[in-house]
């Protein structure tokens, strides 16, 4: 929990709000991993909302300066929270050799790191065809020669 | 350079809850999530980063000052959303385009008697609360949520629970349908999907 100071007195929810928060749950009380499901059903991930917030932010802070030729101090404090936010979640560079090592190490392989692509048929698809299982078994059998 | 006020703000954690509980309000006063709310210029997009923005300068102001690092930013910029939302459906501006909305439909059958038959319901509904009985008022409201409930039982007795026997507070939901607590917030979720996901 926060302790703020509020200076503006929120108006309470109406009837219609209360029956929604009811049927569906509270807006407050929605959880992350159901959040995230619906706006993958959108096809927007987080990445991508935090990137439109700090385009928004900069286009502010443009049209500001051009309409005042001040500098919103707040907005360009929040545009460099932002980009410290993604710099900091961006994947950390790993040396090829780290990289090597760490694979064949036997330990779990931290989330920075590219994932092997096994296979790029989805199970879904069925059977393979039978010309893609005709050039499988010609390397199969090159291999074992 | 940034304040050294400036708390460290988990933005995508933030806006990924903000951005679809934006739709859910948007849909449930009947805006398209996808569109401008008529008459203004405000997308779903626009009123999340608003309130984000909006937010973060009250941080600045040290109006919000969380007691712990890993405190919640999200109730606070919920509110602030809310409350934004709140002011721009009833704005001036709003109310002014509703009248260049035209008000029949093709064949000039009235679209805005239907519009507000929900609220009409809900309105009737709580000037004379109805318990266990099938209203139609409550009928009305019920019919607008199963689809939600994707026709699995255990969503619809939700439904049930509020709208016919005026459940609201999860403790009283799961007594009526003799169910945990965890588990009226389980259904709740999937309610929620459904009702919020892309169709």
């Amino acid at each position: 929990m926060s302790n703020y100071k509020s200076d503006k007195n929120f108006p309470p929810k109406t009837a219609k709000d209360e029956l929604f928060d009811a049927v569906l749950g509270p807006d407050e009380e929605i959880s992350e991993n159901v959040a995230e499901e619906i706006m993958q059903s959108h096809g927007v991930s987080r990445e991508q909302l935090v990137e439109n917030l700090k385009t928004q932010v900069q286009q502010k802070i443009k049209q500001v300066r051009t309409e005042t030729g001040l500098i919103p101090e707040t907005l360009v404090a929040m545009l460099n929270n932002i980009r410290e936010y993604q710099k900091e979640k961006a994947p950390k560079p790993v040396g090829a050799e780290q990289w090597v090592a760490e694979i064949f190490s036997g330990a779990a392989m931290p989330n920075s790191h590219a994932q092997p692509l096994y296979s790029f048929r989805n199970r879904a698809a069925g059977e393979v065809s039978d010309n893609d299982r005709r050039i499988l078994n010609e390397l199969q059998a090159e291999i074992e020669d | 350079m940034t304040s050294s006020r400036s708390p460290q703000i988990d933005w995508g954690s933030l806006l990924v809850r903000l951005t679809p509980v934006a739709k859910k309000l948007f849909s449930q006063s009947g805006y398209d999530p996808e569109q401008d709310m008529p008459g203004t210029c405000v997308s779903v997009d626009v009123l999340v980063n608003g309130a984000a923005i909006e937010f973060f300068e009250w941080c600045e102001k040290g109006k919000w000052r969380p007691k712990n690092p890993n405190a919640d930013p999200f109730p606070m910029a919920y509110r602030i959303m809310y409350n934004n939302f709140i002011d721009l459906v009833r704005s001036a501006g709003h109310k002014r385009s509703d009248l260049l909305v035209p008000t029949t439909d093709a064949d000039g059958v009235s679209i805005v008697d239907g519009l507000p038959a929900f609220d009409q319901a809900l309105n009737r509904l709580l000037e004379k609360p109805i318990v266990g009985l099938a209203d139609v008022d409550a009928g009305i409201l019920a019919e607008t949520f199963y689809p939600y409930a994707e026709g699995r039982q255990e969503l619809e007795d939700v439904i049930d629970a509020v709208i016919y026997c005026q459940c609201r507070k999860p403790s009283e939901i799961a007594e009526w349908l003799d169910i945990s607590a965890q588990e009226v917030t389980d259904r709740w979720e999937i309610i929620r999907y459904n009702y919020t996901r892309h169709r």
